[in-house]
């Protein structure tokens, strides 16, 4: 008969060790662990063990010869909450009909002028959403109630070219890249309430979540701004950049 | 946001826990360097296939059970590999002081269906919760329970066969 050693239910598994070390877990989580590391013996001794397997591993067996270890890959966010409508999906027929259905539903002065609690301004850029629900589209504002299934697409308005991105983060500090998905910035030309060309779809997690827009002349990079927010709650805005930001409430239904 | 990072980083944080998952359940250091390797070369290759549905670590615990499952699945591996850890061709770090009992979990693993054999990978060479298997796996605790419990009936069936 094959058995297994349990372990004390408190203690730490080796796959969370793995994403500790890997620097996966959220700030509560991790400082968990760290706190039961301090003052367990046996995770103590695995955490030493892991740590000097791996150091025993890298120095015998460094990335392999002829791959560049300053190359890049682009992978997607770990513990991603939406799921996007592809944008090849998106450049089709369907997300033409799709696009069209949005905007004949969401009457063009509605959109255009209306900048009290839908959108708010900063630095002449501004954000706004539209959330579809039940095959009806309702205009969002700060503290908006949305439900998991809701279908969020975000519009802005820039008074000039700008770089953008989106940025979401809930509860939990889960961090996710809403706009436009790549790592980087999309440049946008000079938009007024302009609808971007993706949604999402608003995964099951209830609570308060932020969502913050930056805008900068030029292009930048999105992970540094993903710690970032994840890190501390929020974000500056950097030299040549703006941020507008509100706050969405996601309750079962 | 996509995990823009250098190459050499998700390497250096994430193929050490690859390479003790793949020896752990094969038992083999060079069969584990060899999956090690193949995971990132595939990684490199083809980005995309982690889909950000979970996290990187979360991700290379699955591919790594996956590939190691298909080696063991692999007849001429199998012996080969049963051949190392009784031998010690793979030098004494390879041998822990439950032998029998993961090649044990070895035999159980190439003849049971895949969902048994990854959560019984989880299960017993990882140790994981229940909790813990239903993510990697993407269902539910309650599943998890069952597939455990197929798994204990499929050792006993073997056991009693023979």
């Amino acid at each position: 008969m094959v058995t297994r050693k349990d372990l004390p239910s408190a203690c730490v598994s080796d796959l969370r060790f793995d994403r500790w070390h890997a620097e996966e877990l959220e700030p509560a989580e991790s400082r968990a662990v760290e706190a039961h590391v301090k003052d367990c013996a046996r995770c103590q001794q695995r955490d030493q063990e892991l740590r000097a397997a791996a150091e025993d591993f890298l120095q015998r067996h460094p990335l392999p010869a002829g791959i560049d270890p300053e190359r890049r890959l682009a992978l997607p966010s770990p513990r991603q909450r939406f799921s996007r409508w592809s944008v090849a999906w998106m450049s089709g027929a369907l997300a033409v009909a799709t696009a069209v259905v949005w905007l004949v539903v969401v009457p063009r002065a509605e959109r255009s002028d209306d900048v009290s609690s839908a959108t708010r301004l900063k630095g002449g850029a501004r954000l706004a959403f539209f959330v579809k629900r039940d095959g009806r589209v309702l205009r969002g504002h700060d503290g908006f109630t949305v439900h998991p299934g809701d279908l969020l697409r975000f519009s802005v308005t820039t008074r000039e070219p700008q770089h953008v991105a989106i940025l979401s983060r809930d509860g939990r500090g889960i961090v996710s890249e809403c706009y436009p998905g790549g790592g980087r910035s999309r440049k946008l030309a000079v938009s007024h309430d302009e609808l971007l060309d993706s949604s999402v779809e608003l995964d099951d997690t209830l609570g308060n979540e932020k969502i913050v827009a930056v805008f900068c002349d030029e292009a930048f990079e999105v992970a540094p701004l993903v710690a970032r927010l994840g890190r501390d709650g929020t974000i500056e805005a950097e030299a040549n950049c703006s941020l507008d930001s509100l706050e969405i409430r996601k309750t079962a239904r | 946001m996509r995990n823009n990072s250098k190459l050499a980083l998700i390497y250096q944080r994430c193929a050490p826990t690859v390479f003790r998952r793949a020896r752990q359940i094969l038992g083999s250091e060079s069969d584990a360097r060899e999956v090690t390797q193949d995971i990132f070369l595939s990684l490199l290759e083809r980005p995309e296939q982690f889909g950000g549905h979970s996290s990187l670590t979360t991700f290379l615990y699955r591919m790594t059970t996956n590939a190691c499952l298909s080696r063991l699945r692999n007849e001429r591996n199998r012996q080969r590999l049963r051949r190392e850890r009784i031998e010690g061709a793979d030098g004494p770090e390879a041998h822990g002081p439950d032998l029998e009992q993961q090649l044990m979990v070895q035999r159980a693993l190439q003849s049971m269906p895949p969902d048994l054999a990854q959560a019984a990978i989880y299960y017993l060479v990882d140790g994981l919760t229940h909790a813990e298997i239903a993510e990697l796996l993407e269902c539910s605790r309650r599943h998890v329970g069952d597939l455990l419990t197929r798994v204990q009936g499929w050792e006993e069936t073997k056991e009693a066969s023979s």
